[in-house]
């Protein structure tokens, strides 16, 4: 990297440029306020090291009159008062950093650490494949594949995945890889009075009911030459299905309470976040619709299979919270290591309000963002461990895992434990002395005689 | 000595001197890692050296006129 170094002190600027220029990066020293400014106009620096009190002027001068293109990437200063910290900020911008005496290489290797991690922040920030998709691991790398051939169709195509799991933006990515030129309309099914899904979607000529007083265009007339996004398809009534139906097989609709049948051309993308399996069984989206509608199905990846884009996802959402707060926080190796540990089980969406929460959080004037002790929120927090009833186990298999569930959920509470089996507490000792000399026997046996 | 404001220059001269001493002791550490010349390192200790005696000489002339 290309450091300035503007400071007075021959003996200090001597030394610090010297050590800089030993792990790798290349230096230029300025000793007072003109000459960081002669610097500056020719150069291009990626950090700025700046102290404060310049023999002709003040750091901030120096700062003043850098040339936006010219703005070093990372500004530090030079300070022996961690109480001013605030005061050069309230000047300079938080977008600064600092560097306070007496400096060590600790000091200085954590600073350039930190430079380089927010600039590969900065750059991951930047890659979202069709303009809004985050992540490069393999489950995304597949879906991209698919988007760019589904794009290329005029296939509808039904999104299944989680909850959170990001099914609006891969519907946008779709639409943003066809290249049509209609809009992108949305429309969330589950949020539809049942009374109103038919105007929603088709539209009404005035007075075609109490209330309609003026001819409204519907949701498939909006998105006529571009795409139609219904989530949670399977929300909508059964009984109105074959409305949908007929418009995915004729491509024509009429207006509530017209006569005349008007042409649409869109794609129609609908999203679930019900498996293969629940459409087939609970019944809640009729066959010939799964049909017309899931001509080419795509899954959306949960966010723990793809865990590696999970330091992507947060960098992202922490340069978004940055640019609108003014702020330059950044996410120190353990925070983003307890980030990529976590489950998930509300997916990106539940990571993107972790992130917001911590970013509330955080002191002002840390640098790094302060990740709560317990990550999860009320709705996102994994089920407790039932017994899983699956045919081969035996019943002691399934009575252990009953009596382990209950003892996690009551924090080994043993008498609550036994009260909420129903069995005598004398009953749980023996059948866990049971399980520990299970346990040990097993161990005794694995060792070689 | 006890006005603040002399308190707190002493403070800003001993710190950028310590800091100054620091750095050079720094640099000394790596300049041996990183096999560097015998001579380049001698300039860094007189640096480091001079420190001291400019700090010495500071502490020596507070002392006079506290006495």
């Amino acid at each position: 990297m290309q450091v300035l170094m503007v400071d007075d002190d021959t003996s200090f600027t001597m030394a610090t440029q010297e050590i800089l220029e030993i792990l790798g990066h290349q230096v230029v020293a300025a000793a007072s306020v003109e000459e960081a400014k002669t610097q500056l106009a020719v150069g291009s620096f990626d950090i700025l090291l700046l102290d404060i009190m310049l023999p002709d002027g003040s750091g901030f001068e120096v700062l003043d009159s850098i040339p936006t293109s010219r703005k070093p990437r990372h500004i530090t200063f030079i300070t022996g008062q961690a109480a001013i910290k605030n005061m050069i900020r309230s000047v300079a911008g938080s977008d600064v950093s600092f560097l306070l005496k007496p400096i060590d290489i600790d000091k200085i290797r954590a600073l350039l650490a930190k430079v380089e991690l927010a600039e590969s922040n900065k750059d991951a920030s930047v890659l979202r494949h069709f303009g809004v998709l985050i992540g490069e691991s393999a489950p995304m790398q597949s879906l991209y594949k698919m988007i760019e051939r589904v794009g290329a169709s005029q296939a509808n195509v039904m999104i299944m995945g989680e909850s959170g799991s990001g099914k609006e933006l891969i519907a946008r990515a779709i639409h943003n890889a066809s290249q049509c030129e209609g809009a992108f309309v949305a429309a969330n099914c589950g949020a539809m009075p049942t009374e109103l899904i038919g105007s929603e979607l088709f539209g009404h000529e005035k007075g075609a009911f109490t209330g309609a007083a003026s001819r409204k265009a519907g949701l498939f007339e909006r998105a006529h030459g571009g795409t139609l996004f219904l989530d949670e398809i399977t929300e909508m009534p059964l009984e109105l299905q074959p409305n949908l139906l007929r418009v995915l097989e004729t491509g024509r609709i009429t207006r509530l309470g017209g006569t005349q049948e008007i042409d649409v051309h869109c794609r129609v993308l609908s999203a679930t976040n019900r498996t293969r399996e629940q459409l087939a069984t609970e019944q809640c989206l009729r066959e010939d619709i799964y049909f017309r509608l899931a001509v080419f199905p795509v899954q959306s990846p949960t966010l723990s299979q793809r865990r590696e884009d999970i330091p992507l996802l947060c960098n992202a959402f922490l340069a978004e919270l940055n640019e609108d707060q003014g702020c330059a926080l950044t996410i120190d190796e353990e925070s983003m290591a307890r980030l990529q540990n976590y489950s998930w089980p509300g997916n990106v969406r539940e990571l993107r309000h972790a992130i917001h929460r911590s970013f509330i959080m955080t002191d002002p004037g840390q640098d790094n963002l302060q990740l709560p002790d317990d990550l999860s929120s009320p709705f996102s927090k994994e089920l407790p461990t039932t017994p899983s009833l699956a045919a081969g186990k035996t019943i002691q298999e399934m009575e252990k895992e009953l009596i382990m569930a209950t003892l996690a959920e009551v924090n080994d509470d043993k008498p609550k434990a036994a009260t909420m089996l129903g069995i005598s507490l004398k009953t749980l000792y023996n059948r866990l002395n049971q399980y520990e000399n299970s346990q040990l026997s097993a161990l005794n046996s694995n060792v070689p005689g | 000595m006890s006005d603040p404001n002399d308190i707190a220059a002493t403070r800003h001269h001993l710190r950028n001197q310590l800091n100054n001493i620091t750095m050079n002791a720094e640099l000394v550490k790596l300049q041996i890692q990183q096999s560097t010349p015998p001579e380049k390192i001698l300039l860094s200790i007189e640096r480091m050296l001079d420190e001291c005696k400019a700090c010495g000489e500071f502490l020596n002339n507070l002392s006079d006129s506290a006495s």
